[in-house]
């Protein structure tokens, strides 16, 4: 029998989990962070509270509620002009998300949600933080500590006049809205 | 937490869809196969947004099925352990209260809800304060914090907390009728 040299015995996913877990420790080398990277690979305690994430998602684009919905409304758009009825195209994932970002996305315009965006990138967030503050838009610098510890305990401490003006300067956009 | 983040798929295709919309073939089996699909790692696969690229073919021994390494983009939703989001109240029983966020279910045992409120039961069953001020129920929106996540083969289920500075009901229906 012939032998193909082709994808027969490599499992998608197995190539795949080893390949990332390559990457990472590539990147983390430098930054110190080897030892919390090795231990994310296996099964080690995840904890948002502190940026334990795992390094594709603390390295993947985070995106704001208000952005999800901007994105899947133009997905459904797009469903709708091909297809009379788009929700029977659709996957419930897709429709309980929609209706989820929709319920819950503090700004309704795009040149909000990208203003919103601007502002908070201002203050060298995680892309996690950043989303976590753009979707909660905590109101006093305790809260938002609070909904965020990790602003605090990363070495780069936001000073808490800082926390303040974005909080300010983010509420200001909801004003104008 | 929403991400946008790249993923790779090997997918098969008949040789009838060989020819002039061979991509288009692909990216709509792509489509119908990962949206709405959930795994451990990256989450609930809610919509593709892009193909990156699409690799070299290759052709497999005895069926003629042609292999294809995809690349492409997609928005997933991932919840992390100590992440804190706003979730709608769906169920509401003596053990606790269920909610959604998205896509996946957060599980609110009565040991993690204050002390000071009360399970009532009734046709609509509810937690409330002693001075009735505050009332969690059916379609109520609650901010809670994630504290344990479970994987299975196709979904990922969540506990979730309300017993903590910040957290807790934002909205209850009964108020805003």
């Amino acid at each position: 029998m012939i032998q193909w040299p082709g994808p027969l015995g490599l499992g998608p996913d197995g190539k795949r989990s080893s390949q990332h877990a390559m990457d990472s420790l590539a990147f983390s080398n430098t930054d110190g962070l080897f030892l919390r990277t090795l231990s994310m690979s296996g099964e080690e305690e995840e904890n948002a509270a502190e940026l334990k994430i795992g390094d594709d998602f603390l390295k993947a684009k985070c995106l704001m509620n208000c952005e999800v919905s901007l994105i899947l409304e133009h997905k459904y758009e797009q469903l709708q002009q091909m297809a009379d009825d788009p929700m029977n195209q659709v996957s419930q994932v897709f429709e309980k998300s929609l209706q989820y970002v929709k319920r819950f996305s503090r700004y309704k315009n795009p040149d909000s949600v990208r203003q919103a965006r601007e502002i908070l990138s201002r203050y060298q967030l995680a892309e996690f933080e950043l989303c976590v503050l753009g979707n909660l838009c905590p109101e006093t610098v305790e809260e938002a500590i609070a909904m965020v510890p990790s602003i605090k305990s990363r070495g780069r401490a936001l000073e808490d006049e800082a926390i303040e003006k974005m909080l300010n300067d983010l509420s200001l956009i909801k004003k104008f809205e | 937490m929403f991400f946008h983040i790249v993923l790779e798929r090997n997918m098969q295709l008949h040789p009838r869809h060989f020819g002039r919309d061979l991509r288009e073939k692909l990216v709509s089996k792509l489509m119908k196969d990962v949206e709405g699909t959930c795994s451990g790692r990256h989450g609930f696969v809610v919509a593709i947004t892009g193909i990156e690229n699409v690799g070299k073919g290759l052709i497999r021994d005895g069926t003629g099925f042609v292999t294809f390494p995809v690349k492409y983009q997609c928005v997933v939703f991932r919840p992390f352990k100590g992440e804190i989001l706003e979730a709608v109240v769906t169920m509401v029983n003596k053990m606790g209260f269920f909610a959604e966020a998205g896509p996946v279910q957060i599980f609110v045992s009565n040991h993690l809800i204050p002390d000071d409120m009360e399970f009532q039961s009734g046709d609509m069953p509810n937690y409330t304060t002693s001075d009735g001020s505050v009332k969690i129920q059916k379609e109520s929106e609650v901010r809670l914090k994630i504290i344990g996540t479970r994987v299975d083969a196709t979904e990922i289920f969540c506990i979730g907390t309300i017993k903590d500075d910040f957290l807790g009901v934002i909205s209850d229906p009964g108020a805003a009728s």
